[in-house]
Protein backbone atom coordinates (compact mmCIF):
# COMPACT_ATOMS: atom_id res chain seq x y z
CA UNK A 1 0.00 0.00 0.00
CA UNK A 2 1.45 3.16 -1.08
CA UNK A 3 1.31 6.77 1.32
CA UNK A 4 -0.71 8.21 -1.00
CA UNK A 5 -3.61 5.62 -1.24
CA UNK A 6 -3.70 5.82 2.60
CA UNK A 7 -7.25 7.44 3.61
CA UNK A 8 -5.93 10.26 6.20
CA UNK A 9 -7.61 11.91 8.59
CA UNK A 10 -6.78 15.35 9.74
CA UNK A 11 -7.24 14.01 13.36
CA UNK A 12 -4.28 11.66 12.60
CA UNK A 13 -2.29 14.60 12.03
CA UNK A 14 -2.51 16.73 14.73
CA UNK A 15 0.04 15.60 16.52
CA UNK A 16 2.52 16.08 13.60
CA UNK A 17 0.88 19.83 13.10
CA UNK A 18 1.36 21.10 16.56
CA UNK A 19 5.00 20.26 16.33
CA UNK A 20 5.63 22.11 13.90
CA UNK A 21 6.29 25.88 14.64
CA UNK A 22 4.84 27.43 11.19
CA UNK A 23 1.16 28.10 11.58
CA UNK A 24 -1.14 25.27 10.25
CA UNK A 25 -4.52 25.75 9.12
CA UNK A 26 -6.99 23.81 7.53
CA UNK A 27 -10.34 25.41 6.26
CA UNK A 28 -13.66 24.26 3.92
CA UNK A 29 -14.99 25.38 0.73
CA UNK A 30 -16.84 28.64 2.19
CA UNK A 31 -13.38 29.36 4.01
CA UNK A 32 -14.55 28.70 7.53
CA UNK A 33 -11.21 27.79 9.77
CA UNK A 34 -11.68 23.92 10.44
CA UNK A 35 -8.30 23.65 12.10
CA UNK A 36 -5.71 25.76 13.60
CA UNK A 37 -2.35 24.46 15.28
CA UNK A 38 -0.53 25.45 18.37
CA UNK A 39 1.96 27.24 15.73
CA UNK A 40 -1.05 29.36 14.50
CA UNK A 41 -2.43 29.83 17.87
CA UNK A 42 1.16 31.85 19.11
CA UNK A 43 1.25 33.35 15.99
CA UNK A 44 -2.28 34.67 15.26
CA UNK A 45 -2.94 35.18 19.46
CA UNK A 46 -6.24 33.24 18.85
CA UNK A 47 -7.32 30.56 20.63
CA UNK A 48 -8.68 27.42 18.70
CA UNK A 49 -12.47 27.73 20.01
CA UNK A 50 -12.52 31.67 18.97
CA UNK A 51 -11.17 30.45 15.29
CA UNK A 52 -12.91 27.21 15.00
CA UNK A 53 -16.21 27.55 12.15
CA UNK A 54 -15.26 31.35 11.43
CA UNK A 55 -14.49 32.80 8.20
CA UNK A 56 -10.91 32.94 7.12
CA UNK A 57 -10.67 36.77 6.65
CA UNK A 58 -10.54 37.14 10.31
CA UNK A 59 -6.92 36.13 10.07
CA UNK A 60 -6.35 38.82 6.98
CA UNK A 61 -5.65 42.64 7.03
CA UNK A 62 -9.25 44.00 5.59
CA UNK A 63 -7.85 45.35 2.74
CA UNK A 64 -6.17 42.39 1.11
CA UNK A 65 -9.92 40.40 2.01
CA UNK A 66 -11.19 40.85 -1.53
CA UNK A 67 -7.73 40.40 -3.46
CA UNK A 68 -7.51 36.99 -1.57
CA UNK A 69 -10.58 36.16 -2.25
CA UNK A 70 -10.12 35.82 -5.83
CA UNK A 71 -6.95 34.13 -5.52
CA UNK A 72 -8.64 31.82 -3.72
CA UNK A 73 -11.17 30.80 -6.24
CA UNK A 74 -8.11 30.61 -8.85
CA UNK A 75 -6.42 28.17 -6.59
CA UNK A 76 -9.41 25.96 -5.76
CA UNK A 77 -10.83 26.27 -9.47
CA UNK A 78 -7.08 25.34 -10.93
CA UNK A 79 -5.66 21.67 -11.71
CA UNK A 80 -2.87 22.47 -9.14
CA UNK A 81 -2.56 20.95 -5.83
CA UNK A 82 -0.21 22.79 -4.19
CA UNK A 83 1.99 26.06 -3.88
CA UNK A 84 5.16 25.71 -2.26
CA UNK A 85 6.31 28.74 0.22
CA UNK A 86 8.54 31.43 -1.50
CA UNK A 87 7.16 30.60 -4.79
CA UNK A 88 4.40 33.57 -4.40
CA UNK A 89 5.34 37.29 -3.19
CA UNK A 90 4.84 37.77 0.77
CA UNK A 91 1.41 37.99 1.73
CA UNK A 92 0.28 39.56 5.39
CA UNK A 93 -1.83 37.95 7.66
CA UNK A 94 -3.48 40.28 11.02
CA UNK A 95 -3.09 38.76 14.29
CA UNK A 96 -5.34 39.22 17.17
CA UNK A 97 -4.78 42.50 18.59
CA UNK A 98 -5.03 44.22 14.86
CA UNK A 99 -1.05 43.71 14.47
CA UNK A 100 -0.41 42.82 10.52
CA UNK A 101 2.57 40.67 9.73
CA UNK A 102 4.81 39.56 6.85
CA UNK A 103 4.60 36.11 5.95
CA UNK A 104 5.02 33.09 3.55
CA UNK A 105 2.62 30.67 2.76
CA UNK A 106 2.32 27.44 0.98
CA UNK A 107 -1.10 25.71 0.59
CA UNK A 108 -2.45 22.60 -0.60
CA UNK A 109 -6.00 21.37 -1.03
CA UNK A 110 -7.28 17.65 -0.31
CA UNK A 111 -9.83 15.88 -1.76
CA UNK A 112 -12.02 14.26 0.29
CA UNK A 113 -15.42 12.22 -0.21
CA UNK A 114 -17.99 15.25 -0.13
CA UNK A 115 -15.88 18.74 0.03
CA UNK A 116 -12.41 19.87 -0.65
CA UNK A 117 -10.08 20.73 2.36
CA UNK A 118 -7.89 22.95 2.08
CA UNK A 119 -4.58 23.67 4.21
CA UNK A 120 -2.02 26.69 4.74
CA UNK A 121 1.16 26.45 6.37
CA UNK A 122 2.17 30.00 6.93
CA UNK A 123 5.14 31.33 8.57
CA UNK A 124 5.79 35.15 10.21
CA UNK A 125 8.99 36.20 8.53
CA UNK A 126 8.47 40.18 10.23
CA UNK A 127 12.01 39.13 11.68
CA UNK A 128 13.96 37.96 8.72
CA UNK A 129 12.46 40.86 6.69
CA UNK A 130 13.60 43.32 9.43
CA UNK A 131 16.96 41.79 9.29
CA UNK A 132 17.07 41.29 5.31
CA UNK A 133 15.73 45.36 5.41
CA UNK A 134 18.76 45.65 7.80
CA UNK A 135 21.46 44.15 5.58
CA UNK A 136 20.28 45.44 2.73
CA UNK A 137 20.42 49.60 4.52
CA UNK A 138 24.17 48.27 5.32
CA UNK A 139 24.87 47.45 2.07
CA UNK A 140 23.92 50.53 0.33
CA UNK A 141 25.63 52.64 3.43
CA UNK A 142 29.08 50.51 2.55
CA UNK A 143 28.43 51.42 -1.35
CA UNK A 144 28.19 55.06 -0.22
CA UNK A 145 31.09 54.84 1.57
CA UNK A 146 33.03 52.97 -0.53
CA UNK A 147 32.35 55.39 -2.93
CA UNK A 148 32.77 58.59 -0.91
CA UNK A 149 36.64 57.36 -0.22
CA UNK A 150 37.21 56.16 -3.56
CA UNK A 151 36.42 60.76 -4.28
CA UNK A 152 38.56 61.18 -1.71
CA UNK A 153 41.28 59.47 -3.17
CA UNK A 154 40.50 60.88 -6.42
CA UNK A 155 40.91 64.68 -5.20
CA UNK A 156 44.23 63.71 -3.07
CA UNK A 157 45.49 61.74 -6.35
CA UNK A 158 44.25 64.98 -8.53
CA UNK A 159 43.62 67.80 -6.91
CA UNK A 160 45.84 68.32 -3.61
CA UNK A 161 49.04 66.99 -5.72
CA UNK A 162 48.59 70.10 -8.22
CA UNK A 163 47.36 72.60 -5.20
CA UNK A 164 50.42 71.23 -3.63
CA UNK A 165 53.07 72.41 -6.44
CA UNK A 166 51.07 75.41 -7.15
CA UNK A 167 51.34 76.59 -3.89
CA UNK A 168 54.77 75.54 -3.40
CA UNK A 169 55.58 77.73 -6.86
CA UNK A 170 53.54 80.58 -5.85
CA UNK A 171 55.76 80.92 -2.09
CA UNK A 172 59.07 81.25 -4.15
CA UNK A 173 58.03 82.76 -7.49
CA UNK A 174 58.37 86.87 -6.25
CA UNK A 175 62.42 85.76 -4.87
CA UNK A 176 62.65 83.97 -8.50
CA UNK A 177 61.47 86.96 -10.20
CA UNK A 178 63.73 89.95 -8.46
CA UNK A 179 66.93 87.80 -9.03
CA UNK A 180 66.16 86.47 -12.71
CA UNK A 181 62.69 87.52 -14.13
CA UNK A 182 63.46 85.45 -17.71
CA UNK A 183 62.86 82.41 -15.20
CA UNK A 184 60.20 83.89 -12.92
CA UNK A 185 57.54 84.53 -16.25
CA UNK A 186 58.55 80.57 -17.25
CA UNK A 187 57.46 79.92 -13.51
CA UNK A 188 54.76 81.78 -13.79
CA UNK A 189 53.41 80.02 -16.90
CA UNK A 190 53.88 76.87 -15.00
CA UNK A 191 51.43 78.15 -12.19
CA UNK A 192 48.97 79.11 -14.96
CA UNK A 193 49.06 75.65 -16.24
CA UNK A 194 48.68 74.40 -12.87
CA UNK A 195 45.73 76.14 -11.82
CA UNK A 196 44.25 75.47 -14.24
CA UNK A 197 44.61 72.17 -14.27
CA UNK A 198 43.22 72.15 -10.85
CA UNK A 199 40.23 73.59 -12.45
CA UNK A 200 39.71 71.05 -14.74
CA UNK A 201 40.59 68.31 -12.36
CA UNK A 202 37.73 69.79 -9.75
CA UNK A 203 35.14 69.82 -13.03
CA UNK A 204 35.86 66.45 -13.45
CA UNK A 205 35.19 65.04 -9.63
CA UNK A 206 32.38 67.21 -9.43
CA UNK A 207 30.80 64.92 -12.36
CA UNK A 208 31.46 61.95 -10.14
CA UNK A 209 29.43 63.78 -7.46
CA UNK A 210 26.35 64.66 -9.78
CA UNK A 211 26.17 61.68 -12.29
CA UNK A 212 23.41 63.35 -14.05
CA UNK A 213 25.74 66.12 -15.31
CA UNK A 214 27.25 63.22 -17.36
CA UNK A 215 23.95 62.49 -19.17
CA UNK A 216 23.53 66.04 -19.97
CA UNK A 217 26.64 67.30 -21.20
CA UNK A 218 27.99 67.60 -24.34
CA UNK A 219 30.45 64.40 -25.13
CA UNK A 220 32.77 66.55 -27.32
CA UNK A 221 32.63 68.92 -24.39
CA UNK A 222 33.24 66.35 -21.88
CA UNK A 223 36.18 64.68 -23.27
CA UNK A 224 38.22 68.14 -23.50
CA UNK A 225 37.77 68.49 -20.16
CA UNK A 226 39.06 65.13 -18.77
CA UNK A 227 41.73 65.16 -21.61
CA UNK A 228 42.78 68.72 -19.53
CA UNK A 229 42.24 66.94 -16.22
CA UNK A 230 44.50 63.75 -17.11
CA UNK A 231 47.04 66.41 -18.75
CA UNK A 232 47.55 68.11 -15.81
CA UNK A 233 47.58 64.64 -13.45
CA UNK A 234 50.30 63.57 -15.51
CA UNK A 235 51.93 66.10 -17.58
CA UNK A 236 51.15 64.15 -20.65
CA UNK A 237 49.85 66.15 -23.95
CA UNK A 238 46.54 65.04 -24.66
CA UNK A 239 45.20 66.31 -28.05
CA UNK A 240 41.25 65.91 -29.18
CA UNK A 241 39.81 65.77 -31.84
CA UNK A 242 35.82 65.68 -32.63
CA UNK A 243 34.64 65.02 -36.26
CA UNK A 244 30.68 65.40 -37.13
CA UNK A 245 28.43 66.40 -34.24
CA UNK A 246 25.17 64.21 -33.28
CA UNK A 247 22.83 64.21 -30.27
CA UNK A 248 24.13 60.54 -28.68
CA UNK A 249 21.40 58.84 -25.69
CA UNK A 250 22.55 59.74 -22.36
CA UNK A 251 23.63 55.73 -22.04
CA UNK A 252 25.82 56.10 -24.66
CA UNK A 253 27.45 58.87 -23.73
CA UNK A 254 27.79 58.00 -20.66
CA UNK A 255 29.72 54.79 -21.63
CA UNK A 256 31.65 56.48 -24.21
CA UNK A 257 32.81 59.11 -21.43
CA UNK A 258 33.33 56.12 -18.88
CA UNK A 259 35.73 54.23 -21.62
CA UNK A 260 38.04 57.15 -22.05
CA UNK A 261 38.08 58.14 -18.82
CA UNK A 262 39.48 54.61 -18.25
CA UNK A 263 41.78 54.18 -21.10
CA UNK A 264 43.19 57.89 -20.11
CA UNK A 265 43.76 56.94 -16.47
CA UNK A 266 45.96 54.04 -17.86
CA UNK A 267 47.87 56.45 -19.61
CA UNK A 268 48.54 58.36 -16.84
CA UNK A 269 49.08 55.83 -14.61
CA UNK A 270 51.18 52.99 -16.15
CA UNK A 271 51.89 54.03 -20.04
CA UNK A 272 54.51 57.03 -19.22
CA UNK A 273 53.47 58.55 -22.39
CA UNK A 274 54.32 62.15 -23.25
CA UNK A 275 52.06 62.53 -25.87
CA UNK A 276 47.85 60.93 -25.89
CA UNK A 277 45.27 61.77 -28.39
CA UNK A 278 41.49 61.41 -28.00
CA UNK A 279 39.35 61.51 -31.21
CA UNK A 280 35.88 61.09 -31.54
CA UNK A 281 33.99 60.32 -34.86
CA UNK A 282 30.40 60.86 -35.33
CA UNK A 283 28.40 60.40 -38.96
CA UNK A 284 24.94 61.78 -38.36
CA UNK A 285 23.27 60.65 -41.27
CA UNK A 286 20.43 58.67 -41.60
CA UNK A 287 22.47 55.99 -38.89
CA UNK A 288 24.45 57.15 -36.50
CA UNK A 289 27.62 55.83 -35.85
CA UNK A 290 30.40 56.82 -33.35
CA UNK A 291 34.19 55.89 -32.95
CA UNK A 292 35.79 56.80 -29.75
CA UNK A 293 39.99 56.37 -30.18
CA UNK A 294 41.83 56.73 -27.03
CA UNK A 295 46.18 56.44 -28.42
CA UNK A 296 49.22 57.17 -26.57
CA UNK A 297 52.99 57.13 -27.04
CA UNK A 298 53.83 54.73 -23.80
CA UNK A 299 55.13 51.93 -23.09
CA UNK A 300 52.51 50.02 -24.12
CA UNK A 301 52.03 46.48 -23.18
CA UNK A 302 52.10 42.50 -24.40
CA UNK A 303 47.61 42.22 -25.19
CA UNK A 304 48.18 38.30 -24.62
CA UNK A 305 49.71 38.04 -21.57
CA UNK A 306 48.79 41.15 -19.91
CA UNK A 307 46.15 40.49 -16.69
CA UNK A 308 42.68 42.36 -17.86
CA UNK A 309 41.29 43.77 -14.48
CA UNK A 310 44.75 45.14 -13.99
CA UNK A 311 44.51 47.72 -16.16
CA UNK A 312 40.62 47.87 -16.31
CA UNK A 313 40.11 46.06 -19.83
CA UNK A 314 37.37 44.22 -19.04
CA UNK A 315 35.65 46.99 -17.18
CA UNK A 316 36.13 48.84 -20.39
CA UNK A 317 34.54 45.66 -22.28
CA UNK A 318 31.54 45.63 -20.20
CA UNK A 319 30.92 49.03 -20.81
CA UNK A 320 31.35 48.97 -24.64
CA UNK A 321 29.31 45.94 -25.17
CA UNK A 322 26.44 47.25 -22.93
CA UNK A 323 25.74 49.79 -25.49
CA UNK A 324 26.62 46.96 -28.23
CA UNK A 325 29.89 48.76 -29.47
CA UNK A 326 33.12 46.58 -30.06
CA UNK A 327 36.14 47.88 -28.29
CA UNK A 328 39.34 47.08 -29.67
CA UNK A 329 42.54 47.31 -27.81
CA UNK A 330 46.18 47.39 -29.71
CA UNK A 331 49.24 47.57 -27.96
CA UNK A 332 52.75 45.83 -28.10
CA UNK A 333 55.90 46.78 -25.82
CA UNK A 334 57.08 49.57 -26.59
CA UNK A 335 54.87 50.90 -29.37
CA UNK A 336 52.53 52.85 -27.10
CA UNK A 337 48.35 51.44 -27.31
CA UNK A 338 45.56 52.27 -28.90
CA UNK A 339 41.87 51.71 -27.49
CA UNK A 340 39.13 51.76 -30.15
CA UNK A 341 35.23 51.58 -29.78
CA UNK A 342 33.16 51.34 -32.46
CA UNK A 343 29.20 51.60 -32.14
CA UNK A 344 27.63 51.17 -35.48
CA UNK A 345 25.10 52.63 -37.05
CA UNK A 346 21.26 51.93 -35.39
CA UNK A 347 20.58 50.04 -37.99
CA UNK A 348 23.43 47.66 -39.08
CA UNK A 349 23.58 44.32 -37.25
CA UNK A 350 28.11 43.96 -36.84
CA UNK B 1 90.90 88.59 19.11
CA UNK B 2 91.03 86.73 16.12
CA UNK B 3 87.85 85.54 14.41
CA UNK B 4 87.98 82.76 11.89
CA UNK B 5 85.14 82.46 9.86
CA UNK B 6 83.47 78.92 9.63
CA UNK B 7 84.19 77.40 6.33
CA UNK B 8 80.55 77.28 4.61
CA UNK B 9 79.58 73.94 5.22
CA UNK B 10 78.55 71.69 2.19
CA UNK B 11 75.08 71.50 1.06
CA UNK B 12 73.05 68.78 2.40
CA UNK B 13 72.06 65.87 -0.29
CA UNK B 14 68.26 66.41 -0.56
CA UNK B 15 66.36 63.02 -3.05
CA UNK B 16 62.88 63.94 -4.00
CA UNK B 17 60.82 61.00 -4.70
CA UNK B 18 57.25 61.40 -5.95
CA UNK B 19 55.03 60.12 -8.78
CA UNK B 20 54.22 63.14 -10.20
CA UNK B 21 56.76 64.84 -12.45
CA UNK B 22 55.10 68.45 -11.47
CA UNK B 23 55.65 67.91 -8.03
CA UNK B 24 59.38 67.23 -7.92
CA UNK B 25 59.51 70.45 -10.06
CA UNK B 26 57.85 72.12 -7.38
CA UNK B 27 59.35 70.99 -5.08
CA UNK B 28 62.99 71.20 -6.26
CA UNK B 29 62.25 75.29 -6.94
CA UNK B 30 61.34 75.48 -3.79
CA UNK B 31 64.78 73.62 -2.01
CA UNK B 32 67.14 75.48 -4.70
CA UNK B 33 66.43 78.66 -3.14
CA UNK B 34 68.07 77.62 0.22
CA UNK B 35 71.76 77.75 0.41
CA UNK B 36 71.89 74.56 2.93
CA UNK B 37 70.09 72.18 0.05
CA UNK B 38 71.24 70.05 -2.54
CA UNK B 39 68.72 68.49 -4.82
CA UNK B 40 71.07 65.57 -6.08
CA UNK B 41 68.67 63.14 -7.34
CA UNK B 42 64.86 61.96 -8.21
CA UNK B 43 62.52 59.32 -8.02
CA UNK B 44 59.24 58.43 -9.79
CA UNK B 45 58.69 54.90 -8.11
CA UNK B 46 60.16 52.85 -5.43
CA UNK B 47 62.70 50.94 -8.06
CA UNK B 48 64.14 54.30 -8.72
CA UNK B 49 63.85 55.68 -5.03
CA UNK B 50 66.54 52.34 -4.52
CA UNK B 51 68.90 53.06 -7.54
CA UNK B 52 68.51 56.71 -6.60
CA UNK B 53 69.65 56.25 -2.82
CA UNK B 54 72.58 53.84 -3.86
CA UNK B 55 73.70 56.49 -6.77
CA UNK B 56 73.65 59.79 -5.15
CA UNK B 57 73.73 58.84 -1.73
CA UNK B 58 71.70 61.28 -0.55
CA UNK B 59 71.03 62.57 3.23
CA UNK B 60 67.70 63.14 2.88
CA UNK B 61 64.61 61.81 1.23
CA UNK B 62 61.91 63.66 0.59
CA UNK B 63 59.40 60.64 0.04
CA UNK B 64 55.56 60.86 -1.15
CA UNK B 65 54.33 58.33 1.23
CA UNK B 66 51.95 57.14 -1.86
CA UNK B 67 55.01 56.22 -4.04
CA UNK B 68 54.13 53.95 -6.54
CA UNK B 69 55.61 50.07 -5.96
CA UNK B 70 56.06 50.95 -1.54
CA UNK B 71 54.55 48.02 0.24
CA UNK B 72 51.58 48.57 1.93
CA UNK B 73 53.01 48.27 5.50
CA UNK B 74 56.81 49.09 6.36
CA UNK B 75 57.31 51.30 3.68
CA UNK B 76 60.56 51.78 4.99
CA UNK B 77 62.68 48.86 5.24
CA UNK B 78 63.84 48.61 2.02
CA UNK B 79 65.20 52.06 2.45
CA UNK B 80 66.64 51.80 5.87
CA UNK B 81 68.31 48.48 4.84
CA UNK B 82 70.38 50.32 1.83
CA UNK B 83 70.65 53.57 4.53
CA UNK B 84 69.78 53.09 7.71
CA UNK B 85 71.09 56.78 8.17
CA UNK B 86 69.27 58.29 5.69
CA UNK B 87 66.84 61.25 7.24
CA UNK B 88 63.07 60.58 5.66
CA UNK B 89 60.55 62.97 5.42
CA UNK B 90 57.25 61.63 4.24
CA UNK B 91 54.77 63.55 2.28
CA UNK B 92 51.25 62.91 1.89
CA UNK B 93 48.40 64.10 0.34
CA UNK B 94 46.73 62.47 3.14
CA UNK B 95 47.28 64.17 6.39
CA UNK B 96 45.73 60.46 8.44
CA UNK B 97 49.27 58.78 6.74
CA UNK B 98 51.36 60.94 9.74
CA UNK B 99 50.78 58.49 12.34
CA UNK B 100 51.53 55.34 9.81
CA UNK B 101 54.42 57.53 8.43
CA UNK B 102 55.65 57.88 12.15
CA UNK B 103 55.29 54.49 13.15
CA UNK B 104 56.84 53.30 9.95
CA UNK B 105 60.06 55.18 11.50
CA UNK B 106 59.56 58.20 8.92
CA UNK B 107 61.93 61.39 11.21
CA UNK B 108 59.42 63.98 10.18
CA UNK B 109 55.79 64.35 8.10
CA UNK B 110 54.41 67.11 5.92
CA UNK B 111 50.95 66.97 4.62
CA UNK B 112 50.57 68.03 0.98
CA UNK B 113 47.92 70.52 2.17
CA UNK B 114 50.04 72.56 4.89
CA UNK B 115 51.29 75.51 4.04
CA UNK B 116 54.83 75.27 1.79
CA UNK B 117 57.05 76.43 4.43
CA UNK B 118 56.10 73.20 6.58
CA UNK B 119 58.26 71.37 4.02
CA UNK B 120 61.63 73.96 4.69
CA UNK B 121 60.65 73.26 8.46
CA UNK B 122 60.91 70.14 8.13
CA UNK B 123 63.63 70.29 6.09
CA UNK B 124 65.87 72.39 8.70
CA UNK B 125 64.04 70.19 11.08
CA UNK B 126 66.36 66.73 10.14
CA UNK B 127 69.39 69.28 8.30
CA UNK B 128 70.58 69.23 11.88
CA UNK B 129 70.40 65.36 12.48
CA UNK B 130 72.24 65.17 9.05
Amino acid sequence: MTFSAVQLDLSDLTDLFNVIVDAVIAFDQQQRILYFNQGAEAIFGYAPQDVLGQHLDMLLPARFIEAHRHHFQDFSQSPVASRPMGERRPIYGRARDDREFPAEAAITKLQREHDTVSIVVMRDITERKRVEDELRAQAEQLAVAAERSRLARDLHDAVTQTLFSASLIADVLPRIWERNPVEGKKRLEELRQLSRGALAEMRTLLLELRPAALMEANLAELLKQLAASIASRARVRVDVRVEGQAELPPDVKVSLYRIAQEALNNVAKHSGATEASVTLVVAADANTSVQLTVADNGSGFDTRISKPTHIGLDIMRERAAAINAHLNVTSQPGQGTTVQVALPAAGDNN
Amino acid sequence: MLMLSPATPAPVRVLLADDQPKVRSALRLLIEQEMAFDVVDEAGAADELVRGILNSAPHIVLLDWELPGLPDAHKLDAVRLIAPHVQVIALSGQPEARVAALADGADAFVSKSDPPDSVLRALYFVHDKV
